[in-house]
């Protein structure tokens, strides 16, 4: 059976770095927007990526507009939103409970997943909403999905949008896990430290027509550790399987990928695993950087985030450099240390998650 | 787009307080796995048995995810106690679902939807497209575990503080047999009904045939 083509038509992106263009700018430029934060945790400092003081809602809604706005669209009603987020709006629960110590204000409705779609839902009156929360890959398995389903014609339109909000739960919750640095993370750098936390939201249209600006969503592929809740196959069998099913729903070779945008959180048991699976998958040695040294691990909106950031790469025809890096852990793979041109066919962007949930996407220019 | 699905194996289980016969000693016999379970993965695990599925997609779905392991967090937090790496772990909405991959060394892919009162009709538009991508039967699973602590304070949705819901969907050319319709059904979370309206549609015909739209 013949499958429709699926096209990233429009997106927009706000990180601690600011909107997309800053993104870029940033990565290009090295200059990460973490900052030294004490007020979650005041007996520890942590690396944070933090848009305030702009309102969470209020941001998401903008970003969604913005979105539509750059769009060949009047409206998203005959579009079908999906979201991807990993805390929902448990950030507003925390400050009731702090405050009353009980769950009597608590508004079930705005602790829950769903309050990123219903909050877009009655901003935008989309055709149909859907959301999925698989921790860091949620994001990503929301553009798997949508291509899917524009893949087999059951959607022209498809709006996919990452979201995540700073909380005490995510900080305290990795610093419990022993993996939040003190300082700017340092993906694939020898010793390093730990991850930064950070917020994010992003969002791009997935459309079955291209248009001039358009970068195609060729493939993706997800699979299961089947190891361990929080680490990875130390084999990298999951790593390696989701990244050979995205190439193989592609239709594309390994040796035909241009640039590895890694999940790359800066812990030492993600990245030693995702190189490794880099090393034994992509012979050719691509570049591959983690631009969470500039964003930071913005959980479950990291993997519409990195989609965006390997758009950008493909249109600008630029491999983003590693930030942060003097020494590499593993030195069989190619860390570039400054951004350069060159041509960029297909970019492959990872997204791992609690529970040994992987997911790869491979984007390309079009021919 | 609506598309065939046989619904092979279904299962539902419920309980005012707690679902007290989940068998988990037989179907996690490693006692350090068992015990890390949440309620909602051993609720998984047993539907999961239930429907005689181990191996292959599975597509689960949870309004409010892992409530015991977030009000644990939240807890901690506030008293300025430390944090269980364990709760935090078994905090994310996945976690049940990967437990019954960690249990059965099921490496296919897991989708797991929250979408509030929509989401076990999310979990069977999701788990028709899984199973028409992957050509082969799939397990959806939806699941509530609202037992803990003072949960009456925030509690409106369902008079069951644990429920789930199972059924398998493998593709298939044939015609419809079994037409699904909207029902309410009393004490269960809305964000199971959907799902729930296969079951009861399906539950006295062998293999029926329904239609799911995409």
């Amino acid at each position: 059976m013949s499958k429709n083509r699926v096209y990233v038509n429009a997106y927009e992106s706000l990180s601690c770095v600011g909107d997309t263009k800053h993104l870029m700018q940033a990565i290009y430029n090295r200059e990460s927007g973490i900052s030294i934060d004490t007020s979650y945790m005041k007996e520890h400092k942590a690396g944070l990526g933090s848009f305030a003081p702009d309102e969470f809602f209020a941001s998401l809604v903008a970003v969604t507009q913005n979105v539509l706005e750059q769009s060949p669209l009047e409206n998203f009603n005959e579009t079908l939103l999906i979201v991807g987020s990993s805390v929902g709006g448990i950030g507003k629960s925390e400050q009731h409970f702090f405050r009353d110590k009980s769950y009597k204000n608590i508004n079930p409705k705005e602790h829950a997943i769903s309050v990123i779609s219903e909050t877009l839902d009655t901003a935008f009156s989309f055709k149909d909403t859907r959301s999925l929360s698989t921790a860091c890959t949620s994001s990503a398995n929301a553009l798997m999905l949508a291509q899917r389903l524009i893949n087999l014609g059951a959607y022209k339109n498809v709006l996919v949008v990452g979201a995540d909000a700073l909380c005490y739960t995510t900080v305290c919750g990795f610093q419990a896990l022993g993996v939040l640095s003190t300082q700017q993370c340092t993906p694939f750098q020898e010793g390093r430290e730990g991850m930064n936390v950070a917020e994010g939201i992003g969002a791009i249209l997935l459309q079955d027509v291209a248009i001039s600006e358009s970068v195609e969503l060729c493939g993706s592929g997800g699979s299961s550790d089947a190891f361990h809740m929080t680490n990875p196959d130390p084999e990298a069998g999951g790593a390696i399987a989701c990244m050979q099913n995205a190439l193989r729903d592609a239709g594309i070779n390994a040796e035909d990928v241009d640039y590895v945008n890694a999940h790359g959180t800066g812990t030492q048991a993600n990245d030693a695993v995702e190189a490794l699976a880099v090393e034994t998958l992509f012979t050719h040695k691509p570049p591959m950087s983690s631009t969470k040294a500039i964003t930071g691990h913005t959980l479950g909106a990291a993997g519409a985030l990195e989609a965006i950031i390997a758009c950008e790469v493909i249109k600008q025809q630029r491999i983003a450099p590693q930030t942060a890096l003097s020494v590499a852990e593993n030195t069989q793979v190619n860390l570039p240390l400054e951004s350069y041109e060159s041509t960029v066919k297909y970019v492959i962007s990872n997204s791992f998650a609690f529970g040994g949930n992987n997911t790869a996407l491979v984007f390309g220019a079009l021919s | 787009m609506k598309m065939n699905f046989i619904v092979k194996k279904s299962a539902v289980v419920q309980a005012d307080t707690k679902c007290e016969t989940l068998d988990e000693k037989r179907i996690v016999p490693k006692m350090m796995l068992r015990r890390r379970l949440t309620r909602a993965a051993r609720i998984m695990v047993y539907l999961a048995d239930a429907c005689d599925f181990r191996d292959g997609a599975v597509v689960y779905g949870s309004a409010f995810g892992e409530m015991q392991a977030t009000a644990d967090i939240v807890g901690a937090i506030d008293a300025q106690e430390p944090i269980s790496p364990t709760a935090f772990q078994n905090s994310v909405y996945n976690t049940a679902p990967s437990y019954f991959s960690l249990l059965h060394k099921n490496k296919n892919e897991i989708l797991t939807v929250s979408n509030g009162n929509e989401t076990s009709r999310n979990v069977l538009q999701t788990g028709a497209l899984q199973a028409l991508t992957t050509q082969n039967e799939v397990l959806l699973v939806c699941c509530e575990a609202l037992n803990i602590a003072n949960i009456d304070e925030v509690n409106t949705c369902t008079d069951f503080l644990e429920s789930g819901v199972a059924l398998t969907l493998t593709p298939t050319d044939r015609s419809v047999t079994v037409t699904v319709s909207k029902c309410e059904h009393k004490g269960f979370a809305p964000a199971l009904w959907a799902m729930l309206d296969v079951l009861s549609a399906c539950k006295s015909h062998e293999d029926a045939v329904i239609a799911v739209e995409l």
